[in-house]
């Protein structure tokens, strides 16, 4: 069993609220940037302003990269899927509606273009690096040892890829049940069930490796 | 609360670190949950904050590149500060008497239509039996077991019809859409399997299925021409899939 | 003139008499509210039939699809108990029974042949593996013992070949 380096508790992870939650008028994205200042952009490259557009690209770039990453496991095919999508979404700016969620909108786009590149097996699929962990900083890598951190990365790898794409877009890009829903076209008790089933079998893999033996197995009836 | 049945509910909430009291309190009390919990917590904290590999930045300069140089320059979008004017939720809370009449409206309104008027019947609060999950459960079973029945999935589809004759009136919105939808998906797979039937062993094996169709579809066309705004077009939905399904049936048969 | 008022009387005791065996069609209003209650299970059953009847020759397939029907009867099940709603309880739990005994059951049997006779290993072992979880889920939170004891059956049934 490898050590967990302190199981000191810790508060509820910051995470950017799943959808509005105390009924005031967001004024910013959940990026921080001013949620007016994105429909202007929004507006302006529907009305063909490509420098305004260049601004969204470079807000978004890097959530998106990271999320492809998750899913592609492979640097190169993120990139190019990244890059697809915002030529796709520029051609089709103009059929996103005013008000509604452009950051889902845009995943959305992302994971169509994921699933194409998946049928055409075009992706090389190789494992992302686990000296990767190495760059690991700050509560997680405080509370978490360099070996659990690589046991969680192989656990998530090894997740179907719809539960994981699922997973990544629940805990790391803070979208509500209701937007991953929207980004994978499915229902939003389908995006519920498949965030579940992630957790499940993480659980279930890494459990036992990383909780004392008495204690995972020790349940009340 | 046991174990299990805790540790399943949490791994279902949207956000794990986020425990209800109700078990919050098992947690407490449990050192074999807590240790789990945490480690839950810590796994998806490590999800969220897992490196990727990094890039040189080639390909996102390139692109911004691309979008920046060609067209119109325009000066940036200035920041977007709280307007001192009133908001629409301010313009909305000045009208606090209409709305709490409204409220007491739609409250009796839903008291009445829920509450049964005949004296001596039962109270909606003590349901009976879920008829319409009976027969689902049943068809699920039933068509299972079954190599392909296209005469058995027209009866679910009667069944699911049924029930929105039945919520026509009441239910309008989102529960009739979500009986089209379901209506939708039975429609395709009576298609598909009518497409793929042997008529030469059973020439007649899509009569009766026709049949339904058509009743479906004169019923549904005939109640949405009764029903409450919202839910003429799940109703026309319905007898558009009867229509669509039946005339590709007839051309087989 | 006699005769009249006793068809009339006799017509009105029939009447009294069927009405007196209670109503057996629900009111639309409590049509809906159960539709309400139960909407995602319905929602989530005929969803998977049709996607099981894409695989009639698969059973694996479909004993596949029973993973998510099972998935929204805990939920729903679980709700049902935070609503202090037993009767909602007995209703879910005697489908979840016929569901399992009836639809379950004889699918992973023949699931199971299709396994035994060489084909469809590897999709079989990652179903198990999914429905162990929530028939072990199902089982710590039942209180039916006829339920208990089916879910107990299909549990041994499925970890039998575990570890093969």
């Amino acid at each position: 069993m490898l050590d967990v380096v302190s199981l000191v508790p810790t508060g509820p992870a910051a995470r950017p609220a799943a959808g509005p939650q105390d009924g005031l008028r967001r004024v910013t994205t959940e990026d921080g940037h001013p949620a007016g200042d994105e429909a202007d952009l929004i507006r302006a490259a529907q009305a063909g302003d490509r420098p305004a557009f260049a601004t969204l690209v470079e807000r978004y770039w890097d959530r998106l990269y990271r999320w492809l990453c998750r899913l592609t496991r492979d640097g190169p095919a993120a990139e190019d899927i990244v890059q697809e999508t915002f030529l796709k979404a520029f051609a089709a700016v103009n059929s996103f509606r005013a008000g509604s969620n452009f950051r889902a909108w845009l995943f959305r786009i992302a994971h169509n273009n994921f699933v194409n590149m998946r049928r055409s097996a075009r992706l090389n699929r190789q494992p992302l690096a686990p000296d990767m962990v190495e760059d690991v900083r700050g509560p997680v890598r405080d509370a978490l040892s360099k070996e659990a951190l690589k046991l969680i990365a192989e656990a998530v790898g090894k997740l179907p890829v719809d539960f994981r794409a699922a997973l990544v877009l629940r805990v790391e890009q803070g979208l509500s049940f209701a937007d991953v829903a929207e980004v994978m076209g499915i229902t939003e008790e389908t995006a519920r069930w498949r965030v579940f089933k992630a957790r499940q079998k993480l659980m279930a893999v890494l459990s036992p490796e990383l909780l004392p033996a008495p204690t995972n197995d020790s349940m009340k009836p | 609360m046991n174990c299990q049945t805790l540790r399943s509910r949490i791994l279902a909430l949207p956000d794990p670190a986020q425990v209800p009291a109700d078990l919050a309190g098992h947690l407490e009390g449990c050192g074999g949950c807590a240790a789990w919990h945490q480690l839950l917590v810590r796994v998806e904290a490590a999800v969220a904050t897992a490196p990727v590999p990094a890039t040189d930045g080639t390909a996102r300069a390139r692109l911004v590149a691309q979008f920046r140089t060609a067209g119109k320059s325009k000066p940036k979008a200035p920041a977007l500060v709280v307007p001192a004017g009133p908001t629409v939720g301010g313009r909305l809370a000045r009208l606090w008497p209409a709305g709490l009449i409204a409220a007491a409206i739609l409250v009796g309104t839903v008291a009445y239509l829920t509450f049964d008027r005949r004296p001596g019947t039962t109270q909606v609060a003590a349901l009976p039996p879920d008829p319409l999950l009976d027969k689902v459960v049943t068809a699920k079973i039933e068509l299972d077991a079954a190599a392909s029945d296209a005469n058995r999935k027209a009866r679910l589809g009667e069944d699911i019809h049924e029930s929105a004759q039945a919520l026509a009136r009441v239910s309008p919105g989102a529960e009739m859409e979500s009986h089209a939808r379901m209506f939708r998906d039975v429609g395709e797979s009576i298609v598909l399997e009518g497409k793929a039937a042997d008529l030469q062993k059973d020439p007649a094996v899509l009569k009766d299925c026709i049949q339904a169709l058509v009743k479906i579809e004169q019923e549904a066309d005939k109640k949405a021409t009764e029903a409450p705004v919202d839910s003429i077009r799940p109703l026309r939905d319905i007898a558009k899939t009867a229509r669509e399904s039946r005339i590709v049936l007839a051309q087989r048969s | 003139m006699t005769r009249t008022v006793l068809t009339t009387v006799l017509a009105a005791l029939a009447a009294v008499g069927v009405g007196a065996q209670g109503p057996t069609a629900l009111q639309p209003s409590q049509r809906a509210e159960l539709y309400k209650r139960n909407q995602r299970v319905i929602e989530r059953l005929v969803e998977k039939t049709v996607v099981s009847a894409r695989a009639p020759n698969n059973p694996v397939t479909r004993a596949e699809s029973y993973d998510q029907v099972l998935y929204e009867f805990t939920q729903a099940i679980h709700r049902a108990k935070a609503d202090k709603d037993p009767a909602r309880v007995a209703d879910l739990t005697k489908n979840l029974n016929s569901l399992i005994s009836r639809g379950l059951k004889p699918t992973l049997d023949s699931a199971q042949k299709m396994v035994d006779g060489g084909t469809g290993k590897d999709e079989y072992v990652q179903t198990r593996d999914h429905l162990i979880a929530q028939v072990e889920t199902l089982l710590s939170m039942l209180d039916d013992p006829a339920t208990k004891a089916i879910l107990e059956q299909t549990r041994t049934s499925l970890m039998k070949d575990v570890g093969k």
